[in-house]
């Protein structure tokens, strides 16, 4: 028995030892495990400690550049040097049916022509001078007006000849009444939607807010974030101590120690915070039409992205688009890219070093945090 | 015992065994963005002072570009970036756009054109769109031709084409408000019947000032209007054919008080409200063949009927429930749903085009609002507040309401406002002086 115990004891002893000291279990190639205190905080104390060079930029106001000297016209090419253009049909405008040929004064009926062929269009075909040559570089030529002629519209109704003409002498003096209109300033971008009935009820507050209490230091987890790519939208996340050592038992069980670590396939991810600056970066351009069929309609764009943060050149790819009108869809589509690539002109300011992660970029638009 | 050593042997072994980092799942498809919030302000284009295709034209090249501004700007949705920005000049209907000088000024549709004259006052109107940062046309090129005293039609029409491919919906910038213009002092005031460009330009008188008028109803059509008038001592309901300015009594009834009228949207029949004996209900009248059918049968004071787009329902105000709310029935009368339950007294319903909602005037705490509220009830939105405002009327695609306001006191006098369905860009709406009742036609063909 006694014996026994001492080989055991020896044995362990020994095997404490080799551990503390002989470096069995030490690997100079495992990473060491990183602790970090993490713990949930609201969006709003996200938004505190977000510095404000990251605050998006809510309006743009277009910048007012002085106009060159030389203004940057467009080449007038050389006959000679004119591109191909299609064949053109030439078809006659039809005669714009009167809006009531009775009444001189009343505005006639409009013809709407989509046409690539009106008469005056025949001398822009004879006017070499004015067959746009395209200089390396520059852009495509606009199109041609469309090709084919709309069918006349129905003849539009029409103010009657007897308009009293006792009234009609009024109209001089109305016209002057016409330009009192107020100029009003432009409204201001918002991302919320206040009406005339709300300003009324925007009352003084009955007591005062406490302060809020200071938000908790926000630290960064990568490997926190890792797990969730089809929620990167959460600012931070939690990490549970007992989910942690389950995962390192679940490894232990499986055979996967330091020596064999865990292959990324695309280098260290994206931050929440990273993340969150860059999907503020979009939604800063994204002009929503409140109000329309098309902001209710949620659309998905795929791109690419080289590495200087700008979209490549024929990426962009439209992934899905819930339920709407087809005007309505193109419309949500076209909003959607315009904020993409308005933003995007001169690169998103995104991490170098994980180009990997954000390579390939697919963009969610929803109004579902604007009220509908 | 074995069993216990053996298990205190793995036990150990796999605590001292050293925890490796948490890996997380990579990150194997594209990055992935959800963005649910955008911004709410105006759009900013450009549009160069059209071009000119012959001198005769230069004054015209000129309107066309304010006006088609105009209306883009007027919507609140659009801010025109102002000439003296502009670092490419368009003088070329057909020259290349350089996308980048208007990227510059960061104008995010382009707008370009042209206008010529021809023989015998016709003119065309070309445009293109184009969208700057996608460097691509939006949409193809038109051509409008017209005479020249249509002008102001043909670029409503252009606006109309820009406002529908940027949006994703139909303009209404081609259309007409008919409305009753006031003029006298408040305790005496004429009002006769009025037509005007949607934006307040070229305002036409339809009736005289020797009888009050009120409450015009344009048809879906928009060739005639339905109104009240006092031309025979009482309220009679007649109907004005926009053509000839000619207008007739509708006999709908002999010895009722007929008023409230609203067309079918067919135009085939139209739907008012009679009071007799101290009761108000619904009856729907056939314009051809003089059929009456009523529709609404209650001790309560049923009125202000107006069809849903499809002609399938009527919303319309009644205090059958001891307060003045909203109802919706069937077409052909029937059981009727209430859908407005908030404080206060609802008036005037009327259905959206789009059919997705209704307008109403709200009556509260001695305020007025114009709100909108969806069919079913729900999503109940106050969109202004004042003094008076009543009598909403939807523009043709449903974005606009346009109402009467009047302000307080004894010089207070009606004026027309329009606001966005969203509730914002609230703006006076120009006429020749006081006016209510505004009925917004639908697109002119």
């Amino acid at each position: 028995m006694t014996t026994g115990t001492n080989i055991s004891l020896a044995a362990h002893g020994a095997l404490i030892f080799f551990v503390l000291f002989g470096g069995i279990f030490s690997s100079s190639q495992a990473p060491p495990v990183r602790v970090a205190d993490v713990s949930v905080i609201t969006e709003a104390e996200l938004q505190a400690l977000t510095p404000p060079a990251q605050a998006p930029e809510l309006a743009t106001e277009a910048p007012t550049p002085t106009l060159p000297e030389e203004l940057d016209a467009p080449e007038v090419p050389e006959a000679d040097t004119a591109p191909e253009r299609p064949e053109v049909s030439v078809a006659e405008a039809p005669e714009p049916p009167p809006l009531a040929p009775n009444i001189p004064e009343t505005p006639d009926a409009l013809e709407t022509n989509v046409l690539d062929s009106a008469p005056v269009l025949d001398l822009v075909q004879d006017g070499a001078e004015l067959v746009p040559v395209i200089p390396d570089g520059a852009p495509a030529p606009a199109p041609r007006v469309a090709p084919e002629a709309a069918p006349a519209p129905p003849p539009d109704v029409a103010i009657g000849p007897d308009a009293l003409p006792d009234i009609s002498t009024d109209a001089p003096e109305l016209a002057e009444v016409e330009e009192e209109s107020e100029a009003q300033a432009p409204e201001e971008a918002t991302t919320d939607l206040v009406t005339e009935a709300d300003e009324q009820l925007e009352l003084a507050p009955e007591r005062s807010q406490r302060p809020r209490s200071r938000p908790a230091p926000q630290t960064q987890v990568t490997e926190a974030t890792e797990d969730t790519p089809e929620d990167p939208v959460e600012p931070l996340m939690s990490v549970d101590p007992e989910a942690a050592r389950d995962a390192a038992v679940a490894a232990v069980a499986t055979g996967q120690t330091s020596a064999q670590p865990a292959q990324r396939v695309r280098g260290t991810p994206m931050t929440a915070a990273e993340e969150d600056a860059f999907r503020l970066s979009v939604q800063r351009c994204w002009v929503v039409d409140i109000g329309s069929e098309a902001a209710e309609v949620e659309v998905v764009w795929a791109f690419e992205l080289d590495p200087d943060g700008k979209v490549i050149n024929g990426s962009m790819r439209q992934v899905r688009a819930s339920d709407g009108s087809d005007a309505a869809v193109r419309a949500a589509y076209e909003a959607a890219r315009r904020a993409i690539l308005r933003c995007g002109a001169s690169g998103f300011d995104l991490p170098a070093e994980k180009y990997e992660q954000w390579r390939e970029v697919e963009i969610t638009f929803s109004i579902e945090e604007m009220g509908r | 015992m074995t069993f216990f050593r053996l298990l205190s042997v793995l036990l150990t072994l796999a605590l001292l065994t050293p925890v490796p980092a948490v890996e997380a799942q990579s990150n194997q498809g594209p990055l992935r963005i959800r963005i649910t919030e955008g911004v709410i302000e105006p759009l900013p284009f450009a549009i160069p002072e059209f071009i000119a295709e012959s001198p005769a034209a230069a004054q015209l090249a000129r309107q066309v570009s304010q006006v088609i501004a105009a209306d883009l700007t007027g919507t609140g949705l659009f801010r025109e970036i102002p000439a003296s920005a502009h670092i490419s000049e368009v003088t070329n209907f057909n020259a290349p756009v350089q996308f980048a000088d208007w990227k510059a000024i960061n104008a995010q549709a382009l707008i370009t054109g042209s206008v010529g004259v021809g023989s015998g006052g016709q003119m065309t109107v070309k445009f293109r769109l184009f969208d700057v940062f996608s460097e691509a046309p939006l949409g193809e090129g038109l051509q409008f031709g017209g005479t020249q005293d249509t002008w102001r039609r043909m670029a409503h029409k252009v606006a109309d084409q820009v406002y529908s491919r940027i949006t994703g919906e139909s303009g209404y910038f081609d259309s007409r408000v008919v409305f009753v213009s006031e003029s006298g002092d408040k305790a005496n005031r004429a009002k006769r019947l009025a037509i005007m460009d949607y934006d307040g330009a070229n305002v036409q008188f339809l009736t005289g000032n020797n009888a009050l008028v009120l409450a015009p109803r344009i048809s879906t059509a928009g060739d005639r209007v339905l109104y009240t008038s006092y031309e025979t001592g009482r309220p009679t309901v007649f109907e004005l054919n926009v053509a000839n300015v000619s207008p007739r009594a509708l006999n709908l009834s002999s010895d009722a008080v007929t008023f409230s009228p609203r067309y079918a949207p067919d135009g085939r029949s139209l739907i008012y409200s009679q009071s007799q004996g101290g009761n108000t209900d619904l009856y729907r009248f056939d314009v051809n063949t003089g059929q009456r059918t009523r529709l609404t049968s209650s001790p309560a004071i049923d009125t202000a009927p107006s069809y849903s787009p499809d002609g399938r329902q009527i919303v319309f105000e009644s205090d059958r429930s001891g307060s003045q709310q909203l109802y919706i029935m069937p077409a052909t009368g029937g059981e009727a749903r209430r859908i407005s339950f908030g404080q206060g007294r609802y008036g005037t319903p009327v259905w959206s085009p789009r059919g997705d909602l209704i307008a109403f005037t709200k009556q509260n705490q001695g305020r007025f609002h114009i709100g909108v509220i969806r069919v079913d009830g729900s999503g109940e939105r106050l969109l202004t507040a004042s003094f008076l405002d009543e009598g909403p009327t939807w523009s043709p695609n449903g974005r606009v309401i346009m109402f009467t306001r009047e302000t307080q006191g004894a010089s207070g006098a009606p004026a027309l406002f329009s606001v966005d369905v969203s509730g914002r860009n609230l703006k006076r709406v120009p006429t020749p002086g006081p006016a209510s009742d505004p009925a917004w036609s639908p697109l002119l063909q």
